[in-house]
């Protein structure tokens, strides 16, 4: 099955400005299950775990009814493919570049995903755009519970859920919120504020969650404790979290516009002379730039104002986009030109279509 | 190499022992280790082909449900031997990849996991949502007695202080419920 109608498509979880003037940019919940019958996937013969993947995507289909979600076996993807669907945060780079077999169910919106045969069975994702924690916990219930009843999780009456890693025992819960920090980390008080989460039993990641560094000041919050809460306090503490740090860019961009304004005009107007000239973009620049252009919209610093490009150019300028669309992309020298024309074109498109 | 202990009852000596390939990987074997007195009282006719090492676990589960775990004296260093009854990880090889086999390791192992998770997260009990036909967290207080003190005796003699200070203040809290 091609990729190419989903590639083509926004995704979910980029709407922006999303909420707070484009500082919180998305919310993502994702619960962690295993069943009970079956080991977990360093002990489980790749006979067992095509059995399960298989017995995964019959029973979410059948349970949910959704007839234009979509069900893909990773192994019978290519590997640009594969990432695609990491820069769509539809799958985890564990799950794409996994050897064994896994599975993704995604619903036609992209908001439910649910990866098979990740670390654990299942790992069931709601995300969407903007500051909703407490709604996609919902959604993520719904279906957990919906499956539960087919399937039968790994339940412990004193540990709860069951994980391969003992990390994720309890509630299986992760919920995390993604939020855009550009006035923080340019005022060099981003470091200690994030180092003050370690104790609220917070983390911090980048972009595309484990393992990967925060690019474009892009900052993905994160609980690390699954267990001893439950998932309403667990997302009740991550928005506290998420509304005090809001409260400091908030704070941040008043400051710099009060004090130094020329400093964040000259980083804003330097994006966007580079943005709307260069003839080459790297994916590291055009990341770099495009959050600066993005502060300068929520400021109103720039005359031209259109969210929805913004994030046209933040996910269709990807690497494995790019290449998938784009015959002429395959070089990455090609691809830096072709990325930077497709910005060009983007960014001179009229304000009059500004939302 | 010391004796194998009964897989089932966890006491004595096993006297019998059945091994089972699944699929072509190493992975898929499984042992299963059963004394004379448990194999009566399963009532298992092995002469006439066993059943499946699933089936009896199975049985097992049934019928020693609220059997103390296998496990439970061994230290962190000693249960390094020790291995899951049902995916054959030792908790020596859960401490190189810092994944578990199965889930009933949580219940082989508990002991290093009640230590384990009261390092991670602070606490060694769920609170939350459960299966909507599953007993609440918490139903059996007695046996939730028994891990946590084998737990706290398991964390003095390693020398985990601070462990061991933290179990007894969970230990505190299950006399007194309402403090």
């Amino acid at each position: 099955m091609s990729l190419d109608d989903l590639l083509a498509r926004p995704a979910a979880w980029l709407d922006s400005p999303g909420a707070h003037g484009g500082i919180a940019v998305s919310s993502r919940i994702r619960l962690a299950r295993n069943l009970s019958s079956f080991a977990f996937q360093r002990k489980l013969s790749k006979v067992r775990q095509q059995e399960l993947v298989g017995r995964l995507m019959e029973t979410t289909a059948r349970v949910t009814g959704w007839k234009d979600a979509r069900q893909l076996r990773l192994g019978a993807l290519t590997e640009l493919e594969r990432t695609a669907l990491v820069e769509r945060q539809l799958v985890s780079r564990d799950l794409a570049n996994g050897k064994h077999p896994t599975g993704v169910f995604i619903s036609r919106d992209e908001i439910h995903s649910l990866m098979f045969n990740e670390e654990d069975h299942v790992r069931l994702q709601v995300i969407s755009a903007g500051l909703c924690s407490n709604a996609n916990l919902e959604l993520a219930v719904a279906l957990d519970q919906a499956l539960e009843g087919e399937l039968g999780w790994a339940w412990h009456a004193q540990y709860g859920y069951l994980t391969a890693c003992p990390t994720n025992v309890g509630t299986g819960l992760r919920a995390s919120v993604m939020l855009h920090l550009p006035a923080l980390a340019e005022s060099g008080e981003l470091k200690q504020v994030l180092r003050g989460l370690t104790k609220l039993h917070m983390t911090v990641r980048g972009l595309h969650g484990e393992g990967s560094e925060p690019t474009g000041h892009y900052f993905q919050i994160s609980n690390t404790r699954a267990l001893g809460a439950s998932e309403r306090a667990i997302v009740d503490q991550l928005n506290e979290t998420v509304e005090r740090l809001i409260a400091y860019e908030q704070l941040a961009r008043q400051s710099l516009l009060t004090t130094q304004p020329w400093r964040l005009e000259d980083k804003v107007f330097r994006a966007w002379g580079m943005l709307t000239h260069a003839r080459s973009l790297t994916t590291e620049e055009l990341t770099e730039q495009l959050s600066w252009v993005r502060l300068g919209v929520a400021l109103s610093l720039l005359e031209w104002r259109n969210w929805k490009i913004l994030d046209r150019i933040f996910l269709q300028c990807q690497p494995a986009h790019l290449q998938l669309q784009h015959a002429e992309a395959g070089e990455t020298e090609q691809r830096d030109r072709l990325r930077a024309d497709l910005v060009r074109k983007w960014l001179s498109s009229p304000p009059a279509s500004a939302n | 190499m010391h004796s194998v202990t009964c897989q089932i009852c966890g006491k004595r000596p096993a006297t019998t022992h059945l091994t089972e390939l699944d699929g072509e990987s190493a992975a898929g074997r499984q042992e299963l280790h059963l004394c004379a007195t448990c194999i009566q009282r399963l009532d298992l006719k092995l002469e006439s082909g066993p059943p499946a090492i699933a089936t009896i676990l199975s049985m097992k589960a049934e019928d020693v449900g609220g059997a103390k775990p296998l496990t439970l004296t061994a230290t962190t260093e000693d249960g390094a031997d020790e291995r899951c009854p049902h995916c054959g990880l030792s908790f020596g090889e859960f401490g190189s990849g810092k994944l578990f086999g199965c889930p009933h390791d949580y219940t082989a192992f508990s002991v290093q996991i009640d230590l384990l998770l009261g390092r991670y997260h602070g606490t060694t009990r769920h609170i939350g949502r459960g299966p909507r036909n599953a007993p609440a967290a918490g139903d059996d207080l007695s046996s939730r007695r028994t891990l946590l003190d084998n737990a706290l005796r398991a964390a003095v003699a390693g020398e985990h202080y601070e462990d061991a200070a933290r179990l007894r203040d969970e230990l505190r809290r299950l006399d007194r419920p309402g403090a």
